[in-house]
């Protein structure tokens, strides 16, 4: 084999190596995601976060 | 107090589009390589080294195509405060990443070949690494901040200022005399690249589209899970929440502030 051919080889072996990984990846990362899990429709990026009241006060009364 | 919803149809239709893309994908590919590597000829200067040209300008046409998708999907996230957006945002700011570090390093091993050098301190090549950078920030500013979508519309800002950087890129053979060649894919007359080198180039950046597609229809949903899961920003308020503490406690709260 040519030293040209090894140039070759290396770049689409790289170039292989990197975007399969991607998809590996991805893939693997979709199948232990739930699309039906439960979304929580009072979470919006318009509003603010709840403040939690300290127990405290109540134990006060 | 809280409801639950299915997932926007948009999260679900990448979901089912996802190993659709996939195989047309995988297909394409195949039959890009196979025009790249064995019917495409030899190039009478460069010799079979030319073969590189297919994955490394593929490459770094959808580093360049990734951020202008980033710099949309910004403009989602800053004007509409879309969580899918910055769902998208996400899963494109890591295809771009890797395409731009794919685009460095099969050109450097072409350069290797052709140069005789791994690098060189070239405008093209340092513009295409500053690009990298850019990916990272836009990457790094969402796990930096404490919260995520405020990371995701800083990144947002990040994407649309970087796209000066893009005619940077695009024009620096011209502008700075430089050991990388001009464009020939799209020039006019004798330098323009021939047809038999064309349509294989074509072909392989058709897949590497398809490949975008396929990541991101893989990573949004993923990517979208995860803002609903976490705390996010807060903003003035558009819509009034109901409360949650008793009117009590809430009063008690007041007197303690």
């Amino acid at each position: 084999m040519s030293q040209e051919w090894a140039f070759v080889l290396a770049a689409w072996l790289v170039s292989a190596g990197v975007l399969g990984g991607q998809l590996i990846v991805a893939w693997h990362t979709r199948k232990t995601t739930d699309p039906h899990q439960p979304t929580d429709t009072h979470q919006t990026t318009n509003q603010k976060p709840q403040k939690k009241h300290p127990e405290a006060p109540a134990a006060k009364r | 107090m809280s409801e639950t919803l299915p997932p926007p149809k948009l999260v679900l239709l990448s979901l089912r589009l996802a190993p659709w893309l996939l195989a047309a994908t995988l297909a394409l590919g195949g039959v890009a390589s196979l025009a790249s590597l064995l019917f495409s000829p030899a190039d009478w200067r460069q010799g079979e080294t030319v073969r590189i040209l297919y994955v490394h300008v593929s490459a770094a046409w959808m580093s360049l195509f990734c951020w202008l998708v980033l710099a949309g999907a910004g403009v989602a996230v800053l004007w509409r405060r879309c969580i899918f957006s910055a769902a998208v945002f996400e899963a494109t700011a890591w295809a771009g990443f890797w395409f731009t570090a794919l685009a460095l390093i099969t050109g450097s091993i072409w350069g290797r070949a052709i140069w005789g050098l791994w690098w060189a301190w070239d405008a093209r090549l340092v513009s295409e690494l500053i690009l990298l950078f850019l990916y990272l920030g836009a990457l790094s500013l969402p796990a930096a901040l404490e919260n995520r979508f405020a990371g995701i519309r800083a990144a947002s800002i990040l994407a649309l200022v970087g796209l000066v950087h893009l005619p940077i890129i695009k024009f620096s053979v011209v502008w700075w005399i430089s050991l990388h060649q001009t464009s020939s894919v799209f020039a006019r007359g004798e330098s323009r690249l021939p047809n038999e080198f064309f349509a294989p180039l074509l072909l392989m950046a058709l897949t590497y589209l398809l490949l975008y597609g396929t990541l991101v229809c893989l990573r949004t949903p993923v990517a979208y899970q995860r803002f609903l899961a976490t705390p996010l920003v807060a903003l003035p308020s558009a819509t009034a929440l109901p409360p949650v503490a008793p009117p009590s406690a809430a009063a008690d709260d007041g007197d303690n502030s």
